[in-house]
């Protein structure tokens, strides 16, 4: 964390980390050059260069496009072409896509159309609009005042032991909330057992795929449930150290996350004594220089070693062997978040809120063409429909062509299976997965042509490069649409699919593996999609 | 202090290998060379290149060289699918290869182009990313040849320049497909704190890093 | 649609037979193991593949890879030579200044040449025996003296050392470990009765700490220093001390930028500190050493705060040093050029050797002293005798036995007097009392202190034959110059740093009339009326090896591919002893001699403000006679430089690439100034290796009294800027 530190610092301070920046900072901290520029050319946050005074990033993603009605980043430089003290970027997904199109102004969040920004930049300043419901409000939050804050973890300590709290997980059946589903008390049980005198927790608060932006929300709304949530699982695995690794476009959140700190620590929740005398437990927020792969464990631990943020090979696993080789314990923001009311109201309560068989609660980030995007907590179990009407339905009442149940790394379905429960198993069983819960609704009128290939865009402009398959394969994959779409090749379709099978089977990680998907299931789900015609076939 | 050992058995055959031990490894043992591009029993494996990859039988294939064996573990290297994917992996980066290969050119020993041949490739449907050699090369060095086109980046000379010869100067630079190695600050190679060790060269497997005295001459090595 | 263009690749080169022989690099004492690819049409190496060598493990440095092409460089000499009538009396034939415009080497043969006839191999080697017979003859053995070469084999080592004693008469031989590390051999000698490493480089993987000071192994043995850094990651710490920061202190833990000569002070210091502190390692010190008392009372009067002020390095520094070494269960000692080439190097020596012992830091793993050998048979070419005091295996010339001994093997009398050194050779030819001497493979011109004295010197001689690849800066002082082989071209054995004894193989043809050097010195030898007959270089080494213990089991056929580590009692099953000593020294227990601080004899003043200290680079070797005729070495480093340190720049009016003056009591040079804080305010640094910016020029030739060897790291100097355009293009530097 040391040089990336240093290196956002001087981002932060210059405008850029410059080659002399960085001799500078090589020779005070004895490391080679060849590190530092490894570490500036990866993460996006970094410049080598100062820019213009002012600084426009752009959402270039699917979200983004659709409320565009078009390119949004060629909308926003075409509004500014007048303006030669303004740098407009493309940039990836900023979780705001229930406020999309979306953009940042000088690292604030700002929405609308280009006009929009145009008029932000002269001053008339658009404050974000909130897609959020008020606090207080959440279900997943078992305080009704702040003085109430931490005392679950504070009961635990008195009054149960480690080994209840996975016991608890486990009975509450809390699968890891982030995308990959993995039992909660499974891996903090691995965690526990691992071997070892030093453990740390991480909270993964780098959500940055299309779609998702429910974890912005529960850091804004309720950081006291991500701190102690962090705190159990502190105290259950023997950790003394905890980092929360939030993508740096979260401004709000960082704020919100740091202010519960500070209180947690003023009140002696966190701090020296945190487990009781001697017993300490030191937490920081760790602000990412930016990547969708950062939100791939591995990669984030390669962050905050302040190397190159490329997915590692696993075995081993965080679990055994995380942060400076030691175990590790990482989830994702809303699974910390759901520990307090488990271990506070208990798994019975907690599996009880769920619909039917399912249990607990889940929140989901909805945006596309509906008439509400946002996030909503919902009991599991809810369906698709469900959902879509908590939002308004779609925009103009309009019919639906398509729906992603999950995010970028989700296959589409079609209407028909808008009645499938929110529910690892049952979307898997409907054709797709849950992933982080980032329901897109597509109404009618949209190609799934653009709509998959911005997907695969996005998976290929956040690739880290590390693996063959992932680096070059993605982009070849983006190079024979396009080739299609201008009309120099036929019928990609069964060389898409090959290219795919490779991917998923092959790559290092999920992002590799997922890429094409989205693309080729559509070739399947959407046998009648006219936009995807051309791709069909064998060349 | 006896080494623990593990058994498995790779394409039907059993094999007991100390604890810790790769895939690699093992099937080396048994004879058998997995193909690899990225891997060299002198370096760190990093398992990028994917050509290793083999079945273990979970979701997704494991990279031999860096997965580590386990106890009753059964590993095929050379299913249909195994081998499809390797082919594929080939065409992916053959796809993004000048016309030349200033290695196999030379020495005769660009093992990318020997791979190629043993899986009888001959032409790449893929878009070819190649042509007209957009990533550039870097003649600054009085020795050494840079051809980043060739360069499929399985971060041997990084590993090279770094982890053996501790030179520190070879990295990754950029992110994705845009990714290439670069020196120090991304500087030429002449300007760079380079020693000219050639270790990058030695473990090479492309037209990517070659020497220059040998430059347009054929060696045929005879006795 | 792409295709898989193969064959076109091999198709659009030319084709080029060629055949990849195992051999050694010509370079360092590293001794890295290398596979060369040659062309064997045209006789030129083509490139090179680092071997898995005991020492190296396939790596190799920028010289091993690609400083391999002097030897089909086309000045390489192929008739012998006989200097012209017109071109005596004798004297330097090129401007010592001068780099020639044209491309080639630095010695322009256009202005040589012409002061040489060719001549038959037979009229050449008669009028070398005949002319060294003549002086013998009439002013006896002592009138000749022989320099050999640590670039040469064993073998070569050992015929010559027999040429001179046997035949020429006197022990007048030696060679260039005088200017290297003359007085760390002293200092082991008489510490614990061996001249050799105790432990190998690569056993530093195993050292908790090491001690690296005076050396600057990324330039000078930078496969031994990728191994040094490699345990520096891995947790060993390392303790770099220098007046020029090496690279290899960014690896550090601890670096002592200590001003230049006072590493006796250092050494005291930390020696009182361990003593003190009670950090010693009692049951060694009283079971293998003798005189712990006497040195303990020495370094009582060295606390840390006057060695701080000598050293100028804060006197925390100094106690964490200690403290270092003193906690670590294992500390491996390395020393370079910057512990020996001093007037006191031996009393540096000592200090380290005394440091080791009294921390009983010797026979272990990752334990031990390792001088870092400079050249890559320094070590074989001192076992095998190529110097004045010992025969073969350090057995002294004045002990009546060995030399009786060595009488019966060779079948003549032998001189009982010790020879004179490289210095005093030069000393003795400019004085008159050395007549003749035969010169193999050195350019004393260029690598011995005072060059301007050594012109008087090699002037002076009635007869000088030089044997040697190149028409070097010091063959133009001779009579005849007998054109030999590379180190491409032959075959041989070498000892490297480590101990090993390896053998290099003949990659190339040997060019034109070239000859093998170990025929030539036995032609001479047989001129002059001594038989000196052998079949094969095999041969050689088996007498060699006859008479010196650590090299008794060995023979070409055991050594192998891959050579063995002395001493080896088991050659078949064994690759030798990496760490020796373990139980008892050859001299029994260790003698701990305890040294005073003295300062430097030649101090700055405001004549000479500047202490100027010599060295190397990477890229170069010794007089440049190999490196700067190689393209590529000579293409990264074309010339000559002097850093300064920015503060004495500023204050002298000096920018980066600017030229100064730097004149000592002796000479002056002209040099392009390098800005660089890795040498500390008030010293600057030359490196040896460029003619014509020849810093032995400069340097003193004062001696240290028991190692003999010059000072090279300490003169006193001044630097005067300059505003000029020479026209030289400044190279690239890092």
């Amino acid at each position: 964390m040391r040089l990336l530190k240093a290196m956002l610092a001087l981002q932060a301070s210059e405008g850029a980390v410059t080659d002399a920046a960085l001799r500078d900072l090589a020779r005070r901290e004895g490391v080679p050059l060849y590190r530092l520029e490894g570490l500036r050319s990866f993460y996006p946050v970094f410049r080598k260069h100062p820019g213009k005074a002012m600084q426009v990033e752009v959402c270039r993603d699917l979200v983004c496009c659709m409320a565009a009605d078009g390119d949004p980043v060629r909308q926003v430089r075409e509004a500014l072409a007048d303006r030669d003290d303004v740098d407009v970027r493309a940039v990836s997904c900023l979780g705001q896509c229930d406020r999309a199109p979306a953009a940042m102004v000088d690292h604030r969040p700002v929405t609308g159309p280009a006009d929009g920004i145009r008029a932000c930049l002269s001053g008339e300043q658009m404050a974000p609009e909130s897609g959020t419901l008020p606090s207080g409000r959440w279900a997943t939050d078992p305080y009704k005042a702040a003085e109430q804050y931490y005392t679950t973890v504070h009961a635990l300590l008195t009054e149960s032991e480690p080994d209840a709290v996975i016991r608890a997980l486990k009975d509450a059946g809390l699968r890891g909330l982030g995308g990959a589903a993995f039992p909660t008390g499974m891996k903090w049980d691995f965690t526990r057992r691992a071997p070892g005198g030093e453990k740390y927790v991480i909270c993964n608060a780098d959500e940055s795929e299309p779609g998702t932006f429910k974890d912005r929300v529960i850091l804004e709304d309720l950081p006291h449930l991500v701190i102690e949530g962090m705190l159990i699982g502190a105290w259950v695995i023997g950790a003394r150290r905890g980092i929360i690794y939030l993508r740096h476009e979260y401004g709000a959140a960082r704020k919100a996350l740091e202010t519960a700190i500070a209180e947690a620590y003023q009140r002696g929740i966190l701090g020296e004594a945190a487990f009781g005398p001697g017993r300490g437990f030191d937490l920081e927020v760790f602000v990412s220089p930016g990547g969708y792969i950062m939100g791939e464990e591995t990669a984030l631990l390669e962050a905050l070693e302040d190397r190159r943020g490329e997915p590692r090979n696993k075995p081993p696993f965080p679990t055994d062997a995380g942060l400076h080789g030691k175990p590790t314990l990482i989830n994702n923001v809303e699974t910390f978040a759901a520990v307090p009311a488990i271990c506070g109201r208990g798994a019975d309560w907690w599996a009880a809120q769920g619909l039917g068989d399912h249990k607990g609660l889940k929140f989901v980030s909805v945006s596309g063409d509906v008439e509400r995007p946002g996030v909503h907590c919902v009991p599991w179990g809810t369906t698709a429909r469900q959902v879509l009407e908590l939002c308004g339905g779609l925009v103009g009442s309009q019919p639906l062509k398509a729906f992603s149940p999950g995010g970028a790394s989700t296959s589409f379905l079609p209407p028909e299976k808008l009645d499938t429960p929110l529910d690892f198993d049952a979307m898997q069983g409907a054709g797709s997965a849950l992933g982080t819960g980032a329901m897109v609704f597509v109404a009618g009128h949209r190609d799934l042509l653009d709509v998959t290939l911005a997907q695969l865009r996005f998976f290929r402009n956040e690739s880290c490069g590390k693996c063959v398959p992932c680096r070059v394969g993605s982009h070849k994959a983006v190079e024979m649409v396009e080739q299609v779409q201008r009309g120099e090749r036929a019928g990609p379709g069964i060389a898409l699919e090959a290219l795919h099978r490779t991917l998923a089977r092959t790559s290092i990680c999920g992002l590799g593996q997922v890429a094409l998907l989205p693309l080729v299931e559509a070739l399947r789900t959407f046998p009648d999609e006219p936009s995807l015609q051309p791709l069909r076939g064998e060349e | 202090m006896a080494t623990e050992h593990v058994s498995l058995t790779i394409d039907g055959r059993s094999v007991s290998v100390p604890a810790g031990a790769s895939i690699w490894d093992a099937a080396a043992r048994l004879g058998i060379h997995i193909p690899v591009l990225c891997h060299d029993p002198r370096l760190r494996p990093v398992g990028v290149c994917r050509l290793c990859v083999v079945d273990t039988g979970e979701r997704t294939l494991a990279a031999a060289c860096v997965r580590p064996c386990q106890d009753g573990m059964e590993v095929r290297t050379d299913s249909e699918e195994v081998e499809a994917h390797r082919r594929m992996l080939l065409e992916l980066l053959l796809s993004e290869q000048p016309d030349r290969s200033a290695r196999e050119e030379t020495t005769g020993d660009d093992a990318l182009y020997a791979l190629a041949r043993r899986y009888g490739i001959r032409e790449i449907l893929l878009p070819d990313g190649g042509e007209g050699t957009p990533r550039g090369r870097d003649a600054s060095s009085p020795v050494i040849d840079v051809d980043h086109q060739a360069c499929i980046l399985c971060d041997r000379c990084v590993r090279g320049c770094d982890e053996i010869q501790h030179n520190d100067v070879i990295t990754r630079t950029g992110k994705g497909y845009g990714t290439r190695i670069a020196f120090d600050l991304d500087v030429s190679m002449a300007e760079s704190t380079c020693v000219s060790c050639g270790e990058c060269v030695a473990v090479c497997p492309t037209g990517a890093l070659t020497h220059k005295a040998v430059r347009g001459l054929r060696l045929e090595e005879g006795a | 649609m792409k295709r898989f263009a193969d064959a076109l690749s091999r198709a659009a080169a030319q084709p080029v037979r060629s055949r990849a022989v195992d051999t050694l690099c010509p370079y360092c004492g590293v001794g890295c193991a290398v596979t060369y690819v040659a062309d064997t049409e045209r006789n030129r190496i083509l490139y090179a593949r680092g071997r898995d060598g005991a020492a190296n493990a396939g790596r190799l440095c920028v010289k091993g890879r690609y400083g391999f092409d002097y030897a089909d460089h086309a000045q390489r000499l192929t008739h012998p030579l006989i200097r012209r009538e017109s071109a005596y009396p004798k004297g330097q034939l090129s401007p010592l200044e001068k780099r020639p415009e044209k491309p080639g080497g630095p010695v322009d043969y256009d202005d040589l040449l012409p002061h040489f006839r060719e001549a038959s191999w037979d009229e050449a080697l008669d009028l070398v025996a005949g002319r060294f017979k003549a002086i013998r003859d009439r002013d006896g053995g002592q009138a000749l003296a022989g320099l050999g070469s640590a670039k040469g084999s064993n073998e070569e080592a050992y015929l010559f050392q027999k040429l001179v004693r046997a035949v020429f008469g006197s022990n007048n031989v030696d060679h260039c470990t005088r200017l290297c590390h003359a007085s760390s051999v002293a200092a082991l000698v008489e510490g614990i009765g061996s001249g050799a490493v105790t432990n190998i480089v690569r056993d530093i993987a195993r050292a908790d700490v090491a001690f690296l000071t005076g050396c600057n192994p990324t330039a000078n043995h930078p496969v031994a220093a990728t191994f040094m850094k490699e345990a520096a990651q891995a947790g060993t710490r390392l303790i770099v001390v220098n007046s020029r920061r090496p690279i290899i202190a960014e690896h550090a833990a601890l670096y002592l930028p200590i001003r230049p000569g006072t590493d006796v002070a250092l050494h005291n210091a930390l020696l009182h500190v361990l003593i003190r502190d009670d950090l010693v390692d009692h049951a060694f010190i009283r079971e293998r050493t003798e005189g712990f008392e006497q040195l303990a009372e020495t370094v009582k009067a060295y606390p840390p705060e006057r060695a701080a002020r000598l050293c100028d390095v804060p006197a925390q520094d100094i106690e964490r040093a200690a403290r270092m070494i003193g906690d670590a269960h294992a500390v491996l000692f390395f020393w370079g050029m910057g512990i020996s080439q001093h007037t006191h190097g031996t009393d540096n020596a000592r200090g380290l050797i005394s440091l080791a012992m009294i921390t009983g830091n010797v026979g272990r793993p990752g334990t031990g002293l390792h001088p870092l050998r400079g050249q890559n048979n320094v070590q074989g070419a001192s076992d095998a005798g190529l110097i004045p005091m010992f025969y073969p295996d350090y057995q002294p010339v004045d002990d009546e036995d060995v030399r009786r001994r060595f009488e019966q093997a060779w079948g003549v009398q032998l001189s009982p007097q010790p020879g004179l050194t490289v210095t005093e050779m030069i000393k003795a030819a400019r004085s008159g009392k050395v007549r003749g001497m035969y010169i193999l493979g050195e350019n004393p011109f260029v690598s011995d202190p005072d060059v301007n004295k050594v012109r008087e010197g090699l002037t002076n001689l009635e007869f000088l034959a030089v044997q040697d690849i190149f028409l070097t800066e010091t063959a133009e002082f001779a009579d005849v110059i007998l054109p030999a082989s590379s180190f491409m071209e032959k075959t041989g054995s070498y000892t490297n740093t480590d101990r090993r004894v390896q053998l290099g193989s003949p990659v190339l043809d040997l060019p034109g009339e070239a000859r093998q050097d170990w025929e030539l010195i036995c032609e001479i030898g047989r001129r002059m009326g001594f038989a000196m007959e052998y079949g094969s270089v095999a041969q050689v080494f088996d007498e060699f090896a006859a008479a010196t213990r650590a090299y008794a089991t060995l023979s070409h056929t055991a050594l192998g591919a891959r050579g063995r580590w002395y001493p080896c009692a088991d050659p078949e099953h064994s690759e030798g002893d990496p760490i020796v000593f373990q139980d008892s020294f050859p001299s029994g227990k260790a003698r701990l001699v305890p040294a005073r601080f003295q300062p430097a004899e030649e101090q700055p003043d405001a004549d000479y403000p500047f202490v100027l200290s010599t060295g190397r680079v990477l890229e170069h070797w010794h007089t440049g006679t190999m490196t700067r005729r190689s393209r590529a070495l000579d293409a990264i480093s074309p010339e000559g430089f002097m850093e300064v340190h920015p503060g004495d720049a500023r204050s002298l009016g000096l920018r980066d690439g600017d030229v100064a003056t730097v004149r000592s009591r002796r000479g002056e040079v002209r040099i392009r100034a390098r800005i660089t804080d890795a040498v500390l305010p008030g010293t600057v640094f030359i490196p040896m290796h460029f003619r014509e910016a020849c810093a032995n020029l400069l340097t003193d030739p004062r001696i240290d009294p028991d190692g003999k060897i010059p000072g090279f790291k300490f003169c006193a100097v001044s630097v005067q800027a300059e505003r000029c355009d020479v026209g030289v293009v400044s190279a690239p530097h890092r």
